[in-house]
Parts: structure tokens; C-alpha cells; sequence
């Protein structure tokens, strides 16, 4: 009986072991490999109108590729696997995330940063285990010849800032003073000084320039202040979605009947309906593509039906660039025949111009930052009318026909 | 400065103090009464906050109603989690330590559970007060104004309630000595439960009547529990007219502060200020010793 007992306890546990055995099938299979594509992100609090859309846009990708039954690279053929994890836009959380990410996720491959401060505290990690990271990190020390593997997936406020306020001047010549509000972080001392020298170079004087604890909700203290300066525009320039729909609103029932401009303008639909319509009226936004109109590309008015009919929310342009780098970086990795972060890297400085699914990129930034690390791509601005957002016109931006890059 | 811009800064830190002060209130109430340092505090407010949404933005309930809403069902959420929770607990050795470890926990499970059941993302109230009152040059819009006195209006009634019912008069009494209390024939363990109960709904009421100004999230009790903790501290804990005060004086410093300084120069101010307060008066502005 005992023996018996015993026969069965280790059939049990053979055909346990079996079952864990990866990839088993029972059958002689040729290598079927994972790619893992990682990301941290700001997954919940003002910043998730960031960060959701683009982890789901890198899970939308690998489900594409599987679909058609992977991503052939060399001899092998890859599933994608995507793995998500939130820092709630705290650096020490980042850090924790991308040392989880590379030393038990072992990715290669980091799409779609947002919040620059997390940057900063993931390069030290993810550098020097060359690991690729693709970003919307707006600030100065994410790109450099230090950092190879460090790429820009979108434009950040060095590129926009120079265009939208030379947009801005040309257009509407009566504005003189602004004012600007970002966080008191690395993304918006940088995006400050960005917009500074922007306003600046087309004669506009900054009047005020103002940094608030992202989170706040009562923004009147300080609007007040800068509402005493008179300013003829006010930039919410890199705030995030959540605390910058209260600021536009808040400015409103101060009174405020002055321009609006959002440099870092991402989310535009999202953010009239938490501001309110007379509230968002006039504000203009740099990612104002309607990515459900004929400005955008067939693939990309599909991402953009998916999205709304999985989550029952708008896909915003900036969400769309993570499935763009996810096309330029495996289309390296097949051309390459490998997955190794060097020679895709090199592969994809060398090509510089891709079509995806999200229009043209260019990969530029070697005068400005000593390496092409920074991917250019259209950006639509628009402004907010009658509550919805209406296209005016693409941004003209460097390296897509403009020297300085 | 022009003098309207001091008007406005006083309006401002009136609504912000009143802010404070109403999230404080039940905090102080409950460590009064029980010694329990309630963190899950901010998510009672937060929750609150969605009763509103709901019942005016999803299902067109007008904003008194959802006011009331918020109080009740946020009362009897507090006064459950006491029964399930906390009560169980006083038996226990260090029970201070237990009790907070468990209003953590609480916290992050009543957030997760607001993540997937309402999701990440900012939502908005509709205003039911729509327009701007313009006083030469002092703006305050009637959703504030109807804010301030519906808060002003809860706070005298909490006074009302503790100064002048049997059923304040045990709070109070259980809040001075409980076994004294106990030993006059006041229930305890059905005072401590409805004490909670009043705390969580005086925040859950906060959170209600600030949703259409500010908007809610899941992540909403974070924000606020830190602040709600400074004016605890600042006013004396367990002290209900401290957590009025500071309340308003916490609001009036950042108010004030705001327009001659920075927003991080303000918050070191603020910070150094309450510790020179609490150097001088370790127990709080109204506080006892």
C-alpha cells in the first residue's frame, strides 16, 4: 500500500516536472524563441494619460506579430512578450522597475519612458547592461555619446518649443509677454528652459515662470501670482495631463481670457473633457493630430478604432510612437538577423528614415547631441474649439527638410 | 501689491483651509477617540469623491443629494471597517503599531479596488453651480462659494452634535478617559464605531463636495492624507477645534505665501514654520499636554 502510495506520489510529480518543461509539445520543434519587450511607466496618477496608452500600444504590437506567427530573426523565430511595471512617476520606483526589468525580465529592449526624472534614474541601469531604451524622457541629459543605447521615440521639448513659438509669433503678433507652469522636476527645469529660449528668440519676455508638486489640486495660490504679471500667454508646457486640465480650468475661473498654449499638448480630447470646453477654448496643443482623421495614415486610424473599442478611450499621438519604434527596431533586428542591442542600434543609426506605422521618422540630433539618437516625426498642432480639438497645421520641425540637426 | 490681490489670496486660503480642515476633522475625531492613526483616511475622502461622480455625473442626482449620499454610505463604510478591522485589534499587544499597519493596508487595497473598479484615469464632476462671482477684482466661482458654507454648515453641525446631544457628550467622554466613560455606563465599543463612522463620513463629505472643483482619482487619498496629517499635528491631535484651526492656517500660509514666493519656497516655509510651532507648543496649537 505504502508502495503504491508512493508510485503514484512520483507519477504525479514526473508529470509535473514534464508539464513545466518549456516549450514542450511532445514532438521534435525547431527553436521557437521570446523577445521580451519591457517598460516602466507612470501606470496610475496624473501621469497614466501618459503611460497606459503606451504600454498597451507595445502590447498591441506583440499581438500583431504573434498573430502572424512571430518575428523571424536569423534562423530563429521570436514571440513577442511584453512586460509592463508601474513607477507612478517616482525615480526610486523607476530604478527599482529597470533593475527588475534587466536582471529577472532580462529584456533587451525598453519601449516607451515617459517622465524624465524616472530617466535619469533608469539610464545608470539600463546603459550599461546595453540595454536599447526608446523614450519620451523630455530633458537635456537623456541623449549624449555616453549613452548609445538611449533613443528619443518622440519630439521632445527641444524641437517643439523653437517651432510652436515661432508658429505662435508669426500668427498671432500681438502676444509679447508669457507665462509658463511646469513640475518642479527634471522634466520641467528642462522644458522651462526650453521654452524660454524659445519665447525668448521670437521676442516674447517671460513674465513669470512658475514650478508646482505634480499632484497639487488647488492651483489657485500660485495662479493668482502669475495672473497679477498680466501675461498675454500662458504655457502649461510639460505638465501632465491630469494636473494641467485643472490648471487650464482653474485659470478660467480666475478670469484668465488670455492665449493658452501646451508645449508638451499631449492627450488633447482627454484633457477638454476634464477642463471643460469653456475652459479649454483656444488652448493649443503641439500633438494635436486627430488620429481618427485624414491627416492621419490608414494603420494609424486603426490603432486608434482598436483602442477606443478595447478601452473605451481615445488613443492620443504620443501613444502611437511606441508602436512606431517597435516597428523600426524589429524591422533592424530582421535586417541584422540578430536581437543583439549593439548591431540593431548601429543598423538603425545607418537606415535614419523609416516609414511606420505612425507616418515618417528621421533619426537625427548628431549636431545637438553629439550622436542620431533622436527620432523626429510630424507633429499636427491644433487648437481646442467648441470642444473638440481642430487641426491647423503640421509643426515645421527639424530634420524633416530644416537644417540645424 | 494691489490690495485686490491680497483679497484674493485671503478668499483662496479660505478654501483651501476649509479644505484641510474638513479631511482633518475626521482624522483628529478618530485619534481622539480610538488613538488610531488612520492612513486609510485619504481613500475615505476619495471614495466620496466618486460617490459624487456617480450620482451626479452618471446618474443625474443633484449635488445636495450626493453630499448626504457620501455621508451615509461613507459613515457606514468607516463604521464597518471599525467593526471588522480595527476593533479587533484592541485586544492585541501593541495595538498602536497593529492598527496602523492595518490602516496601510487598508489604504492600498481600498486604492487597487478604486483602480479596477473605476480606473486610472482623472474623472470629471459636472458643475452643478455654474459661473464666476466677481467682486472687483476678488473672483470666486459659485461652485467654491456653495463649497465654503455647505463646509462651514458641516462643521458647525459636528460642534452642534459633540456640544449639545447624550450621544457627543459620550464621544467626548470616551475621548477624555474610557474606562471613566465605561464605568458611567457609556458603551465604548458602540461610541469608538460610530466615532469612525463620523470621521470617515466627515471625509467622505469632503471629498464630495470637492469633486466637481478638483476632479477624482484612485490615487486622490494620497495626495491629500499628508497634508491632512500636517494640519492634525499642527492643531493638536485628537483636537477637533485644532483641526479647524489648522486647517485654516495651514491654507492661509500657502495662500499668502503664494503670492510673494515660489511654490517650493512656500512648501519649505510652511514645513519650517510648523516646526517652530511645535518647538514652542509640542502639543499643537489647541492640543492638550
Amino acid at each position: 500500500m505504502k508502495e503504491k502510495r508512493m508510485m503514484t506520489a512520483v507519477l504525479f510529480f514526473a508529470m509535473f516536472v514534464i508539464a513545466l518543461l518549456p516549450g514542450y509539445t511532445g514532438k521534435a520543434v525547431a527553436a521557437e524563441k521570446t523577445l521580451v519587450i519591457g517598460t516602466t511607466l507612470p501606470l496610475s496618477g496624473p501621469a497614466a494619460g501618459w503611460g497606459l496608452g503606451l504600454s498597451r500600444m507595445n502590447d498591441f504590437f506583440a499581438e500583431d506579430i504573434n498573430k502572424k506567427g512571430g518575428l523571424k530573426i536569423g534562423k530563429d523565430v521570436y514571440k513577442i512578450k511584453t512586460v509592463a511595471y508601474d513607477h507612478k512617476g517616482s525615480p526610486s520606483e523607476a530604478a527599482a522597475n529597470a533593475t527588475k526589468l534587466v536582471s529577472q525580465d532580462k529584456i533587451k529592449y525598453l519601449i516607451g519612458g515617459v517622465i524624465a526624472a524616472t530617466g535619469m534614474a533608469e539610464l545608470p541601469i539600463t546603459q550599461p547592461a546595453k540595454v536599447v531604451t526608446t523614450s519620451l524622457w523630455w530633458g537635456k541629459g537623456i541623449l549624449g555619446s555616453d549613452k548609445p543605447f538611449s533613443f528619443r521615440q518622440t519630439i521632445s521639448q527641444m524641437e517643439i518649443a523653437p517651432a510652436m513659438y515661432a508658429w505662435i509669433k508669426k500668427n498671432n503678433p500681438n502676444i509679447k509677454t508669457m507665462a509658463q507652469i511646469n513640475p518642479n522636476d527634471t522634466s520641467g527645469w528642462d522644458t522651462a528652459a526650453a521654452v524660454r529660449d524659445a519665447a525668448e528668440a521670437n521676442g516674447i519676455q517671460v513674465v513669470a515662470q512658475e514650478f508646482f508638486e505634480r499632484g497639487t489640486k488647488d492651483m489657485y495660490p500660485f495662479l493668482t501670482r502669475i495672473l497679477a504679471k498680466k501675461p498675454d500667454l500662458i504655457d502649461v508646457a510639460v505638465t501632465a495631463p491630469g494636473d494641467g486640465a485643472l490648471i487650464v480650468k482653474q485659470l478660467y475661473e480666475l478670469g484668465y481670457k488670455g492665449a493658452k498654449a501646451w508645449t508638451c499638448g499631449t492627450n488633447p480630447v482627454e484633457i477638454i473633457k476634464l477642463s471643460g470646453n469653456e475652459a479649454a477654448e483656444g488652448l493649443w496643443f503641439a500633438y494635436g493630430q486627430d488620429l481618427n482623421g485624414t491627416n492621419s495614415s490608414p494603420e494609424t486610424r486603426a490603432l486608434a478604432k482598436r483602442y477606443m473599442e478595447k478601452f473605451n478611450e481615445p488613443l492620443a499621438p504620443h501613444h502611437v510612437t511606441s508602436y512606431a519604434m517597435l516597428e523600426i527596431f524589429t524591422q533592424a533586428m530582421v535586417k541584422a538577423g540578430t536581437t543583439d542591442t549593439t548591431a540593431v542600434s548601429n543598423l538603425v543609426e545607418k537606415m535614419k528614415k523609416f516609414n511606420t506605422s505612425f507616418g515618417p521618422f528621421v533619426l537625427v540630433g548628431k549636431k545637438k547631441y553629439g550622436i542620431d539618437r533622436q527620432f523626429v516625426h510630424r507633429m499636427m498642432l491644433s487648437q481646442a474649439r467648441g470642444g473638440k480639438s481642430v487641426e491647423i497645421e503640421w509643426l515645421p520641425l527639424p530634420g524633416l527638410g530644416l537644417p540645424g540637426y | 501689491m494691489e490690495i485686490t490681490l491680497l483679497f484674493q489670496g485671503g478668499l483662496n486660503g479660505v478654501m483651501l483651509g476649509l479644505n484641510y480642515a474638513l479631511i482633518a476633522l475626521g482624522l483628529s475625531l478618530i485619534f481622539g477617540i480610538m488613538g488610531i492613526v488612520n492612513f486609510a483616511h485619504g481613500e475615505m475622502y476619495m471614495l466620496g469623491g466618486y460617490v459624487s461622480y456617480f450620482l451626479i455625473g452618471r446618474f443625474g442626482f443633484d449635488f445636495f443629494t450626493s453630499i448626504i449620499a457620501a455621508i451615509v454610505i461613507i459613515g457606514l463604510l468607516g463604521m464597518l471597517f471599525e467593526k471588522s478591522i480595527f476593533r479587533p485589534l484592541t485586544t492585541r499587544p501593541r495595538e498602536a503599531l497593529t492598527s496602523l499597519i492595518a490602516a496601510v493596508g487598508l489604504a492600498w487595497v481600498l486604492q487597487m479596488l478604486a483602480v479596477i473598479c473605476f480606473g486610472d484615469l482623472d474623472r470629471n464632476v459636472p458643475s452643478t453651480f455654474k459661473g464666476i462671482i466677481n467682486m472687483g477684482g476678488v473672483v470666486i466661482t459659485k461652485e467654491r462659494l456653495v463649497t465654503i458654507i455647505i463646509g462651514i454648515v458641516l462643521v458647525l453641525l459636528l460642534n452642534l452634535f459633540l456640544l449639545r446631544t447624550r450621544m457627543g457628550n459620550a464621544i467626548r467622554a470616551v475621548a477624555q478617559d474610557k474606562e471613566a466613560a465605561a464605568l458611567q455606563g457609556v458603551q465604548v465599543s458602540r461610541i469608538s464605531a460610530l466615532s469612525f463612522g463620523i470621521g470617515c463620513a466627515l471625509a467622505g463629505a469632503a471629498g464630495a463636495l470637492m469633486a466637481p472643483i478638483f476632479s477624482v482619482s484612485p490615487f486622490l487619498g494620497g495626495e491629500v492624507i499628508l497634508k491632512a496629517f500636517l494640519v492634525v499635528i499642527l492643531g493638536g491631535m485628537g483636537s477637533i477645534p485644532g483641526a479647524m484651526l489648522g486647517g485654516l492656517v495651514l491654507g492661509f500660509i500657502e495662500s499668502f505665501g503664494s503670492l510673494f514666493f515660489a511654490v517650493p519656497t512656500v512648501s519649505a516655509i510652511t514645513f519650517v514654520l510648523i516646526i517652530v510651532i511645535l518647538i514652542i507648543r509640542p502639543q499643537g496649537l489647541l492640543g492638550h499636554e
